[in-house]
Formats: structure tokens, sequence, C-alpha cells
């Protein structure tokens, strides 16, 4: 029994070095490819605005629903101005308008820079009244807008008619500035006397491949 | 006494006698001298093309593709300036630069845990078409093309390729980087494969599902 025990273990010795030897006697190849995605970022700031009765400038007039042209008020009043405040992160724009009177008519502009690495896309402008509520999500692309009214004062009356002059949908490039963005802004009758009227606005943007209303190119994007 | 000195010498003589025969005897040595020279078992990375789907007006995300300056068998593949829904192509192969015949063992394309989108090898019979769609010129890369994937196996000169492709879903985040890593192993066509690959119990089992 001894002796068998003597014969099986170097046997078994042998057999497990063959074992070894052919696993790492295999002649292979490793090779390796590493990647690394790094990603852009999304950025846009109001870099500029313009409100047309800012300083001192004769009031302008205009009859409900931007009928007609709008006119200087005769004698030259100049008792309504309007200003413009734009958020230190550049995101929104806040415009106030003082001691107007029904039928009293701004314009306002505002440009935007587009700060990010992408390509972006303006889908649409939210508006909101002086108290931060949002009161109007306006999505209306490649085609200029109808004039929609604004409960600035939340009484429940509108106080004030906006007509978007610009189309939206434009892209802008990283780097780029935005095209003139103006609107038209007139006070209406239901407006409360001794109020300021202010609202808000901020324009949302996306990454110019995911607009809901892309721009198409001759050679295709991907889908 | 006088008979044993004799056979002594008898057998002495008899002893002498048979050594001389044998040393007598005519005779011829033979050789064969053996060289063995083996062979050398080596694959090597080429690149040919990288390429997104960017329009040309909207340009500002690329793919690189590089060879590691130090080690031979690395590549570097770089997205800069990635962001969701455009989709980033390189046209790699594996060339068999040895003297023989190795096969395709462990092709295993691993992306970062919370990679957001996809990385992965398309058809390589896919190449022409997406290169006429974006807009790349042509690349002859003639009919018959292997894949770079488990079992396929190449000769001394001929190559295996691979189209990767990089695609970023809704979840990825700005400013951000995120890895992925291919690794393939060529093993010599004649003992391969060693030991079946994670998630087969054996090496039936893995072949059985391999591509025809």
């Amino acid at each position: 029994m001894t002796n068998m025990k003597l014969v099986l273990i170097p046997a078994a010795l042998v057999v497990a070095l063959f074992a070894f030897s052919a696993t790492y006697g295999l002649w292979f190849q490793t090779l390796y490819v590493d990647g690394t995605v790094n990603t852009g970022y999304l950025e846009w700031k109001i870099v500029d605005q313009f409100t047309s009765d800012a300083e001192k400038q004769p009031d302008r007039s205009i009859l409900p629903g931007f009928e007609g042209d709008s006119f200087i008020v005769p004698e030259r009043k100049d008792v309504g101005w309007t200003d413009c405040v734009i958020a230190p992160d550049g995101m929104s724009a806040t415009f106030t308008m003082y001691n107007t009177y029904p039928c009293y008519m701004a314009m306002f502009s505002v440009y935007f820079r587009n700060t990010g690495t992408v390509p972006i896309h303006l889908e649409y402008i939210e508006f909101y009244d002086g108290q931060g509520n949002l009161i109007v999500n306006y999505t209306y692309p490649n085609t200029k807008l109808k004039d929609f009214a604004v409960d600035c004062t939340g009484d429940g009356l509108p106080d004030i008619e906006i007509l978007w002059l610009e189309p939206l949908g434009e892209q802008i490039d990283p780097g780029e500035r935005s095209n003139e963005y103006s609107w038209w802004v007139h006070v209406l009758q239901t407006a409360p006397e001794g109020a300021t009227l202010q609202y808000t606005i901020k324009l949302y943007a996306v990454q110019w491949n995911e607009s809901e209303w892309p721009i198409q190119y001759t050679q295709p994007g991907p889908t | 006494m006088k008979s044993k000195m004799g056979v002594i010498l008898g057998v002495s003589l008899a002893a002498v006698l048979m050594l001389g025969v044998t040393y007598g005897l005519w005779f011829q040595a033979l050789y064969i001298y053996g060289t063995v020279c083996t062979g050398t078992l080596d694959a090597r990375w080429s690149i040919h093309c990288a390429f997104d789907t960017e329009p040309e007006v909207k340009d500002y995300s690329n793919i690189t593709i590089t060879q590691d300056i130090i080690d031979p068998y690395l590549l570097h593949v770089t997205v800069e300036n990635a962001y969701p829904c455009i989709t980033y192509y390189a046209v790699i192969d594996l060339t068999n630069t040895g003297t023989i015949p190795w096969i395709v063992y462990e092709a295993s394309l691993v992306p970062d845990q919370d990679f957001p989108g996809t990385v992965e090898f398309v058809p390589i019979d896919e190449i022409g078409d997406l290169l006429t769609y974006i807009g790349h010129p042509s690349v002859d890369l003639g009919d018959g093309l292997m894949p770079i994937e488990n079992g396929t196996q190449v000769h001394p000169g001929d190559s295996a390729w691979g189209v990767l492709a990089i695609h970023l879903t809704n979840e990825a985040q700005e400013n951000s980087t995120y890895t992925f890593t291919f690794k393939v192993v060529v093993e010599q066509w004649n003992e391969w494969p060693t030991e079946p690959p994670p998630g087969y119990d054996s090496n039936e089992e893995w072949l059985a599902g391999l591509p025809e």
C-alpha cells in the first residue's frame, strides 16, 4: 500500500505539471481600446436689453389689439417709463412699467448669447408676473406669434397685451449672439390705477438636435 | 590444475575473439540534425477613420482615435464636447502581424457602470451606408470583412474589422467624463479556447451560440 502511494504521488504531480504548462504555454496576445467621452455643456445668457421708454422719451400709444400704427401721444406727454433688470445669472429679465395708463405702449428687446459648447435651439418663452407666478408659456416656433394678454397684478383681469415680433426656432452656435427678440406691450383698459406693471421673461433652449421643431438640414441629422 | 588453466585460457581466447569481431564489424553512423524555428503570434490595431453624425454646419463635437505612443497594443478613443443623441463612430481593424493564425477569443466591450448610453460594435456591413449617410468620403473596404468578435479566425496578414459606435442618452451629464474599455484576446488557432468565456459553462455551449 505504501509503495502504491509512492507511485501515485509523483504521477499526479507529473499530470498537474503537464496541465499547468499547457495552460501557460498557450500563445496569446491581449489588446485594448481605452475610450474617454468628455461631454460638453449647454448654457446661454441674456446679455443685453432694450426698453423704448427707459429715459425721457415721449409716451407712445396704440389701439387695442395693436391695430394700426403706434403713435406718439400728442403734445409729447412724458409721464410713463420703463426699465429692465437682467438677473445676475443671465437666465431671466424683469421688465417694469411705471405710471402707465390704458393704451400706453412700449417696445422691449432682449439679446442673448450661447455661452456653452453645444449649439442651441430656442424653443419657448415663459412669462411670469411680478410675484414670480408663471402666467404664460408661449411656444410658437418658426412663425410670428399672435398677441396675448397677461395679468400682471393678479386681480383676475388682463393688464397688458403682448405682441411678440420675432419668430422662435433660431439656432445659435457656441459663442454667437442671438438676433434681436422684441415685443410690444399695450396697457389694457382693465389695468388697475396706481399699479406698477411688472413681468419677467425666461427663454428656454435645448441642444439643437433635440428640438421639437428642428431646422432641416440638407445633410440629415440623426434620428 | 592444468585443465583449469586450459579452460581459463580458452575462455579468454574466445572473449578476445568475440571482441575482435565486434570491433572489426563494418558499420556506418547516420544523423538527423533537427532545427525547430517557432513562429510568432502577434496582432496590431490599425486606425481607419472616425466620424460622428453632426451635420457639417453643426460640427462642434468630435471623436479622435490614436495609437498609444508606448504600448503598441493600446488605442485611445476620445470624444470631446459630446452631447446626447449624436453617435460617434471609430473604424478600426485588428491585423494578424504574426506568422500563425489566431482566433479572437475574448472580445469584451465594457463601458463604465454608469455610462449613460451605449458603446457597441455595429455590423461592419453597415459601414458603407454609415459613411454615405454622414457624407464622409467613401472607404473601399471590400467584401467579406470579418468582424472582431469571438470565434473569428484571422490568418497572417489578414484583418478583423470593427466599427465602434458610441451614443449618449439624455442621462448624460454636462461637463462630465465617461469611460469604457474594449479588451480583445487572440489565441493560437489550434489551442483555442483554453477555457469557456465568462458566462458559459463549457466551450461547446459558447461555440453553439457563435454566429455562423
